[in-house]
């Protein structure tokens, strides 16, 4: 065998297995409400299925048998032998990560590597497999005769509907869209780029004066530079072009960051014996990859404070629900990144904070009483103070709330706590700059003009098509199990329909932060990339604007500001 | 033998490597050329309908179209010779019966790896005549 055959072999093995993980990892601890159960353990099944495969082509026994005893219990879990546990979910998670160091260690070595941990897992997973009944092993499920038990061509029809949604399989689909890059020829590209712009200005300049003087020179002459500098005219406007484009590069989705902090809060929920319910919105933005970078750690040790310290154990949850509601959501305002960690756990305590700031001598009592409530919460940003921010808690951790709030402020950032004692605390972190164009459904038909993210937009449908409820003088619109009441678009932003269109009446509905909003419109709809820029002092008295941008036509458009729909909602109501 | 003689093979895996790894195999024995890849079994649907194509070797497992409702539909349609290439096919899975129900020629477990060139070869020479059976060059 060629040794080039060989390194295409090990490419394409490493790059699918880590794949195929990390589709594990997103299934077992996906959120995403549009896939049922059933779905998602087709999805799993399928993809501890692929990694079986690709282990055995490799010759990898132990990451074959790893992989098998993961598809049984997911076999028996599809046929209704068993139930998905939060044991068993980690027992799934603890087996994901030993076959990605398995890949990664082969890859390596390129033979197969043996690692710690296998050989438990194995046995802990096989448990769990003999503990559902026998009859559970998918490949005792039927003899060799042709007989097919009837829950499994169930199975088989979920399949197919699959195909017929047109539902692509995230994994093959993404191995082809996304190539890896080495991050130093990434930075060295964003660096010749940029010297390019400079470079090219300088020279745009000089022609652009020499030109000007063309009075001692012949005509032909003359005609050349002015040659030149057309030229260069039209080179200048391709290096801008192509600074975008490599500007663009450094754009990362934020999926990652949201599979690392999910996973973050599951692994502290189940260290410290709590049930929590988490919500991750708007991971499919992108953000500046350094910036990623940079905001990682801080929030990782958010959201582990916020399970770990911010909710109560389940007993001492009171009235609350025992699974404490841990949120994260990363939105845009403007060019600016905003990031909201939130729990509805027992809050900041004050008096507590007040009390250790003048035991620690930080603060005198005169001083320490004169503080209002919220200077007092940002004391836990003060150097120190952070372990005391660990109200009930002795072990300290690598790194406090004062390396977050550093970290956040290099970034130019800021971050704002709201807490209430008893439910819960929420802090909102802004990073400026941090990122670029936005998908949007812009309602050209209104003036001014407003645009909405598309990645709130759950569908767009047309009126006629609807049918909706009349109470009480409003009109509701069914989704799903929700009755969600219908606003027009122009009398939320106070801005004017244009009837003249022959448009039919559409009905946009956005789903926002665990919200459901139904808009009513008249008028066309386009789909475009804006880059917003923060409203100015003017349009910021506007309600429902969090970002403006103006059309190549010169026309104002506004980014309606989703992110506060539900206070003016209940504002109006 | 003749050009006109070649068997035309489209190749069905959702996993590349798996692709990368039967094109090989087909490639090994002059008798057979690649005409295609697919990777799921509406893609190999779609392009059944506009490619020639002799044989199919069919994986089982796959996003959007599995292989069972691919074979389904290619019976429907087309008069080609399939073979199935799984690990679900080796073992007396609820798919292996299935598959032999629709009526495929063969059964094959997924040709073995880089690592093991001896096990390779085996396997590859599995399927090769297999596949020789199957289109009557034996």
């Amino acid at each position: 065998m060629s040794d080039d055959f060989e390194d295409d072999l090990w490419v394409l093995f490493e790059a699918e297995s880590l794949e195929h993980c990390t589709s594990c990892e997103d299934h077992l601890f996906g959120d995403d409400e549009e896939t049922t159960p059933g779905e998602r353990l087709n999805k799993l099944f399928r993809a501890f299925h692929s990694l079986k495969s690709l282990a055995s082509s490799m010759g990898m026994q132990n990451m074959v048998e790893l992989a098998h005893a993961c598809e049984d219990i997911l076999g028996a879990a599809r046929n209704g032998h068993l139930s998905i546990t939060s044991d068993i979910k980690s027992g799934l998670i603890e087996a994901t990560d030993l076959m990605r160091q398995l890949v990664v260690t082969t890859v390596a070595q390129r033979k197969p590597a043996m690692i710690d941990g296998v050989i438990s897992c194995l046995e802990n997973l096989k448990m769990i497999a003999a503990g559902s009944e026998t009859a559970a092993e998918p490949d005792s499920l039927v003899s060799t005769n042709s007989a097919v038990p009837a829950n499994n061509t169930q199975d088989e029809a979920a399949d197919g509907s699959d195909a017929s949604s047109g539902q692509s399989g995230g994994a093959q689909a993404s191995s082809d869209r996304f190539v890896r890059v080495a991050s130093d020829s990434l930075d060295n590209l964003f660096r010749l780029s940029g010297t390019l712009v400079a470079k090219a200005a300088v020279l745009a300049k000089i022609t652009h004066n020499a030109a000007d003087v063309t009075a001692g020179l012949l005509a032909d002459q003359s005609q050349q530079l002015i040659e030149i500098r057309n030229q260069l005219e039209k080179v200048s406007r391709d290096i801008d072009f192509l600074n975008t484009a490599v500007a663009d590069l450094r754009l990362v989705p934020l999926d990652d960051l949201a599979r690392r902090l999910r996973r973050t809060a599951f692994d502290t929920a189940r260290k410290v014996n709590k049930d929590i319910e988490l919500a991750v919105d708007g991971e499919e933005m992108r953000a500046d990859r350094a910036i990623v970078r940079t905001l990682t750690d801080p929030l990782l040790h958010m959201v582990r404070n916020a399970v770990d310290h911010g909710l109560e154990a389940p007993a001492g949850r009171g009235d609350k629900p025992q699974a404490g509601k841990v949120q994260i959501s990363f939105s845009r305002s403007g060019s600016s990144l905003k990031i909201l960690i939130k729990d509805d756990g027992r809050g900041l305590d004050v008096e507590r904070i007040r009390q250790i700031a003048i035991e620690r001598r930080r603060l005198t009592a005169s001083e320490a009483n004169e503080m209002s409530d919220s200077q007092m919460q940002r004391l836990i940003f003060e150097p120190g103070f952070s372990t005391a921010s660990q109200l009930d808690d002795t072990s300290g951790r690598g790194v406090g709330m004062d390396v977050v709030f550093r970290n956040i402020s290099l970034l130019g950032g800021e971050i704002e706590i709201a807490s209430d004692v008893g439910k819960g605390t929420a802090f909102s972190i802004t990073v400026p700059g941090a990122t670029s164009t936005e998908a949007c459904v812009v309602l050209s038909a209104l003036t001014p003009i407003y645009a909405i993210p598309s990645r709130v937009v759950v569908w767009i449908k047309s009126a006629g098509e609807l049918e909706t409820e009349q109470r009480r003088g409003i009109e509701y619109v069914h989704h799903e199990n929700h009755q969600i009441p219908i606003q027009q678009v122009h009398m939320l932003t106070g801005s004017q329909q244009n009837t003249t269109s022959l448009t039919d009446v559409k009905i946009i509905l956005l789903h926002v932060l665990g919200f459901y909003f139904a808009l009513k419109y008249q008028g066309g709809v386009e789909f475009a990339d804006l880059v917003f820029e923060e409203p100015d002092l003017f349009i910021s008295k506007l309600p429902m604007v969090s970002g403006t941008t103006i059309t190549d036509a010169s026309n104002v458009i506004f980014r309606l500001d989703v992110e506060k729909l539900d206070q003016m909602m209940h504002d109006r109501s | 033998m003749s050009l006109a003689e070649t068997k035309k093979v489209l190749i069905v895996d959702d996993s590349k490597m798996m692709r990368v790894l039967l094109a090989r195999v087909v490639k090994s024995d002059p008798s057979f050329e690649v005409a295609g890849e697919a990777d799921n079994g509406q893609a190999a649907i779609d392009l059944l309908s506009e490619t020639s194509i002799d044989l199919v070797l069919l994986d089982i497992e796959m996003p959007v179209m599995n292989g069972v409702e691919a074979l389904r539909q290619i019976r429907l349609k087309h008069d080609i010779k399939v073979i199935v290439v799984s690990s679900l096919a080796q073992v007396a899975s609820v798919q292996a019966a299935e598959v032999k129900q629709l009526g495929v020629d063969g059964i094959v477990d997924k040709p073995g790896g880089a690592l093991d060139p001896s096990l390779a070869a085996t396997k590859g020479q599995e399927l090769i005549s297999l596949m020789r059976e199957v289109t009557g060059l034996n």
